[in-house]
């Protein structure tokens, strides 16, 4: 399964960190959507089928936390895996950011850090899967 | 100025510049001037403690930086570089402040201001702690700005 990913963070340069990062992994990425803050996320939400939302907290308009509440509270996003890319180190903060489900990954990341909190929350596999010419240059199978 | 909390500047600055921007940092302890500015950004936190951190690039640093976190070859757009640079105060400042107030404090910081030198940013005071850190490219300079120390202090055995 190819996951469809939302990145969420007001710096353009972390967003595209954050994506190059996601194509350099070796995951099942299909789509990725971006958006610069919680509200426009929740409006690529309605509009999209995303598997994996990676947030950052610290946003204008509408940060992280309040769009992981609305997550939760809308029925058709509410068991949308959520992943947590920020600075905070506040044990409180994140604890509560965890009590809803989401991951947390601390900036400054490694790609490693990304992927492995990846795997283990969707369960895709980081392993590469065959493609049309693999399976062509096989031969058959008799 | 604070020297425990320049310490925390300095090694907070260097973490996000080695991990965030891959550069190698290394301290300017012999007073040179560390060139013209680029640009400042400026991240403002509340909580037990309220203050400024304020970042300057000098000299080229800002095509550097952008161009490591993006991992490009060539140019970066200046408005990509000043992102970078937002990102960059954004980070340390989340990293310094659990090393001043402790990782149970529930800190706010706010999204970056980032301007030229001809835009200014508004000088909030005098600094308690400052550093600069020396890079391939350039240089950049640290000031970290609290309204009142006086619960740090308290909360001293």
């Amino acid at each position: 399964m190819a996951l469809n990913v939302l990145v969420v963070d007001d710096s353009c340069v972390m967003r595209a960190m954050i994506v190059r990062t996601l194509r350099l992994s070796g995951l099942p990425v299909s789509e990725i959507y971006e958006a610069g803050d919680g509200a426009e996320a929740l409006a690529l939400l309605e509009r999209n089928w995303i598997d994996l939302a990676l947030v950052d907290i610290n946003m204008p308009i509408m940060d992280g936390e309040e769009m992981l509440c609305r997550i939760r509270e809308n029925p058709e996003t509410d068991d949308l895996a959520v992943v947590v890319v920020s600075t905070e180190s506040s044990e409180t903060r994140i604890q509560a950011l965890r009590s809803k489900g989401a991951r947390f990954v601390h900036k400054p990341f490694t790609p490693e850090s990304i992927r492995d909190t990846i795997v283990d929350l969707t369960g895709v596999s980081d392993e590469p899967m065959p493609d049309d010419s693999a399976i062509r240059d096989s031969g058959p199978d008799f | 100025m604070n020297p425990c909390l320049t310490t925390a500047l300095y090694e907070t600055a260097a973490l996000t510049f080695e991990q965030l921007g891959m550069m190698l940092p290394v301290p300017m302890d012999d007073g040179a001037p560390p060139g013209p500015p680029e640009a400042s950004a400026q991240v403002a936190f509340r909580g037990t403690i309220e203050g400024h951190l304020v970042i300057t690039a000098h000299e080229g640093v800002l095509a550097e930086l952008s161009a490591n976190m993006l991992g490009e070859d060539g140019p970066v757009p200046p408005e990509r570089q000043l992102d970078a640079l937002g990102e960059a105060a954004n980070v340390a400042c989340g990293n310094l402040l659990p090393r001043i107030v402790g990782r149970q404090a529930v800190m706010r910081i706010s999204a970056p201001q980032v301007a030229r030198p001809a835009e200014g940013l508004p000088k909030p005071g005098e600094p308690v702690a400052e550093t600069h850190l020396g890079l391939e490219a350039g240089a950049v300079s640290l000031a970290l700005f609290v309204a009142d120390l006086t619960p740090l202090q308290e909360a001293e055995p």
